[in-house]
């Protein structure tokens, strides 16, 4: 039996070096995450969304403020709303060794929101169904965790990815690019099913006290590290609509919060909406996020 | 018995209930059934007595055992434990598994009528291969009752023979007579069985993870709308679908039956290479063996099988197809494919056809004849023209199906991703090394044995490494739910 359970052992150890070797070669066209929960701790940081996630651009900030190392560390309104399970990943992938860190939390009323029924349970927030709230970790490499049972497609599309480009790159520095049709009639299927979602969310979900602690829970974690600012990206017009039902209160809230903390608010839902364009009426196209990256840029620099 | 009640739990433990019943049942029975042939032998064995006070003796005695009585003079004693076991299980597959079917089926006859029904379904859970482990315990009832087998007392090796872990919610359905005597044999630990063993888990797994679970995104695309798509396309689905259904289901029976190698079980081989099969007739004698065999021996020759005049036997052949199709699962599909197949074994039974072809395709040979792969084409483009009934939602969509499959847009490219063609070549392997491996249990056994070792760990690492790379998250065993 002893030399049976050896001869596995042995037999496995190339296969699994094979795998390990074919998942290093993920260049971020195969899966939307792995990269960003595969990376080393980081000094600066970008939170939020899926906006976020794609709408700032960590190496034009890092070209324009000396001294800086963003990592967008953004995922999706499905994993990182702020709650308990973002504020431990947030913990698990900071740098605490490094200090003057300057760390960007971008805002909106779906990331303080939950489910209408019972919004302050945190048991049900829909993240707690993530990979996020399962994986141990965020920072080793391989990621065997989230290998095991999330990683987004087949192993072998890794492979094939090297043949034929996909439609997204998650960057090195974690920023996600979308690459899509620009058709307009393909634009305009697109903003019509965010629609239909954005309208579905809109009659199901609540501001949550509990998300709010814990955004407030985040930056005074962020504080003791380094700079917080706090950023809200635009939207469409006709998804500001939706986002306009939540205002005051959100508004009000988030302003308790800004002044209790002396913290920096860019808002440019306040400014012209259709000065940007849209991949589907929330998430920035790459020419603007480039854009929008080199303002919050500037914004930064004029108070760092 | 510990291991196999943690498994089976893990998916839904309020279940345990159900199997732990069904063994306790066939269990007593099967002890009662003991005792009635040993009052019976004692009786017969009495000559002080007539055979009509005999029996009256029997009947006093049965009766203030509370076992049963003797009716017309005969003994009645045994049926009725047989019968306890035929309902209680039938009972409980009629409840999960039928119940709602049957309530749907009557509420839409009724409409048909011309009358207003509106009967409420329940919203039951099937639990997990119920079909499998009520025929296995059934079979232990019916073998006690014919007296082919000695009932166990030892009650924790019947109840893990019931509930056997590596075959239980998909099979092979085992026979009594072959896995009990195994529960009392001392395990040794048995070196080139493990190995086997392990090899079979391998194939099985590359059957089920490489071919069955990447075949099944092209086959749902396939069955979704097929009258929107090319007939190229259907083409493809429908192929798809017949090695989607071989790698899901014999997959896990090549699993199953490694992982009882490795413990030092022998559980029996439920596929034998089908889609090499030369005929309908010889595609059932190597298709889900453990079931056929099933109804071959406790349906269809207790129906008189092929005894009878022609037309009794056609009889049977239908009864056992129709059962075999509704065992499949509660939907008018399943029972039309089991038509089907019916309809192709009849000429060949017909005709005295049907053992015709008994060994393997070119047994010493490489190669098939020209003649010998038309037969095997042909017997698998009927085969997975069945399929489609077995794959659809509904009789409408399997005969939507099967109308845009013969138009001329078959010879159109197929409008699927790039990848198909890569699963093509996949399916080519998979054939390919069932054809070298065709003489042995599973295509893998002896594969490259007389090979150097690099040879032979080269095609393992292979195999790991697609298993590795094509894994989908979460795809279930399709068999899982019947």
């Amino acid at each position: 039996l002893k030399g049976f359970i050896a001869k596995i052992l042995i037999f496995s150890i190339l296969p699994f070096l094979s795998l390990f070797w074919i998942v290093s070669l993920e260049n971020g066209e195969t899966d939307y995450f792995y990269n960003k929960i595969s990376s080393p701790r980081k000094k600066s940081i970008i939170f939020g969304t899926s906006k976020s996630e794609q709408g700032i651009i960590p190496s034009i900030l890092n070209g324009k403020i000396e001294g800086s190392d963003f990592y967008n560390f953004s995922f999706a309104l499905s994993i990182s709303p702020y709650g308990k399970t973002y504020f431990e990943s947030i913990k698990d992938k900071v740098n605490y060794s490094e200090p003057d860190g300057i760390f960007i939390l971008t805002i909106d009323p779906w990331a303080v929101a939950s489910f209408k029924e019972d919004e302050e349970n945190e048991l049900i927030f829909e993240e707690t169904q993530s990979f996020l709230s399962t994986i141990p970790s965020v920072t080793i490499n391989p990621n065997i965790f989230y290998l095991k049972d999330f990683f987004l497609k087949p192993f072998f599309e890794i492979l094939l990815r090297k043949f034929k480009s996909g439609n997204f790159v998650l960057h090195d520095d974690g920023w996600l690019e979308v690459i899509v049709s620009t058709e307009p009639e393909d634009r305009k299927e697109r903003v019509s099913q965010r629609l239909m979602e954005y309208k579905k969310r809109n009659e199901n979900y609540i501001l949550s006290h509990k998300r709010f602690d814990y955004f407030e829970k985040i930056i005074i974690e962020l504080k003791n590290q380094g700079k917080v600012f706090i950023v809200r990206l635009p939207v469409e017009e006709k998804f500001a609509e939706y986002e306009s039902d939540y205002e005051v209160q959100f508004n009000y809230r988030l302003n308790e919060i800004l002044v209790k903390h002396k913290l920096n608010y860019l808002d440019f839902t306040k400014g012209d909406l259709e000065k940007w364009s849209y991949i589907d009426g929330i998430h920035l196209d790459r020419n603007s996020a480039k854009l929008i990256t080199n303002e919050l840029s500037d914004w930064i620099l004029s108070y760092h | 018995l510990a291991a196999s009640y943690l498994f089976y739990g893990w998916w839904d433990w309020r279940f345990l209930g159900l199997i732990i019943a069904s063994s306790a049942v066939d269990y007593w029975c099967g002890l009662r059934m003991s005792m009635v042939d040993g009052r019976q032998s004692t009786a017969d064995s009495n000559s002080n007595y007539t055979k009509r006070s005999d029996i009256e003796l029997l009947k006093k005695d049965l009766s203030t055992k509370r076992l049963w009585s003797v009716d017309n003079g005969l003994l009645t004693g045994k049926k009725l434990y047989l019968t306890i076991s035929i309902i209680f299980n039938l009972g409980l597959l009629a409840f999960f598994k039928y119940f709602n079917f049957f309530i749907e089926s009557t509420t839409d006859f009724i409409n048909l009528l011309g009358f207003q029904a509106n009967i409420h379904t329940l919203n039951i859970i099937l639990p997990v291969g119920i079909s499998f482990y009520t025929f296995q315990t059934l079979s232990y009832s019916i073998d006690v009752y014919r007296g082919k087998l000695e009932p166990t007392k030892d009650w924790v090796a019947f109840f893990a023979y019931v509930s056997f872990f590596p075959q239980l919610v998909a099979g092979p359905i085992e026979r009594a007579s072959n896995l009990l005597p195994q529960f009392f044999q001392k395990k040794n630990f048995d070196y080139a069985l493990a190995m086997d063993g392990l090899r079979q888990i391998l194939w099985g797994l590359f059957m089920k993870v490489v071919i069955a679970d990447n075949c099944a995104v092209f086959v749902n695309q396939a069955f979704t709308n097929p009258e929107t798509q090319p007939a190229s396309n259907l083409l493809i689905g429908a192929v798809f679908f017949s090695f989607q259904i071989y790698g899901d289901f014999a997959g896990y029976s090549n699993i199953a039956i490694g992982t009882g190698k490795l413990l030092g079980f022998h559980l029996m081989q439920n596929f034998s290479f089908p889609y090499f099969s030369r005929d309908i007739a010889e595609f059932w004698r190597r298709w889900h063996i453990s079931l056929s065999t099933w109804f071959r021996d406790y349906l269809y020759i207790p129906l008189g099988g092929s005894k009878g005049s022609k037309i009794l036997s056609l009889r049977n052949i239908f009864i056992i197809f129709l059962v075999s199709g509704f065992w499949h699962g509660a939907n008018w599909t399943f029972i039309a494919w089991g038509g089907i197949n019916a309809l192709l074994f009849i000429p060949l039974f017909w005709f005295g056809k049907n053992r015709v072809n008994i060994g393997i395709v070119a047994q010493n040979r490489i190669l098939p004849s020209f003649y010998e792969l038309g037969q095997v084409l042909l017997t698998f483009s009927v085969v997975t023209i069945a399929w489609i009934f077995f794959r659809s939602p509904s009789l409408g969509s399997a005969g939507t199906y099967i109308a845009h499959l013969f138009s001329s847009s078959i010879l159109s490219k197929p409008v699927m991703d790039i990848r198909v063609y890569l699963f093509i070549c996949w399916v080519v392997i998979f054939v390919l090394l069932e054809w070298m491996g065709r003489r042995e249990e599973f295509a893998i056994q002896k594969i490259a044995f007389r090979k150097p070792a690099l040879v032979r760990y080269g095609l393992y690492y292979g195999l790991v490494m697609a298993i590795f790379l094509f894994a989908r998250k979460e795809q279930e065993f399709i068999y899982f739910q019947f």
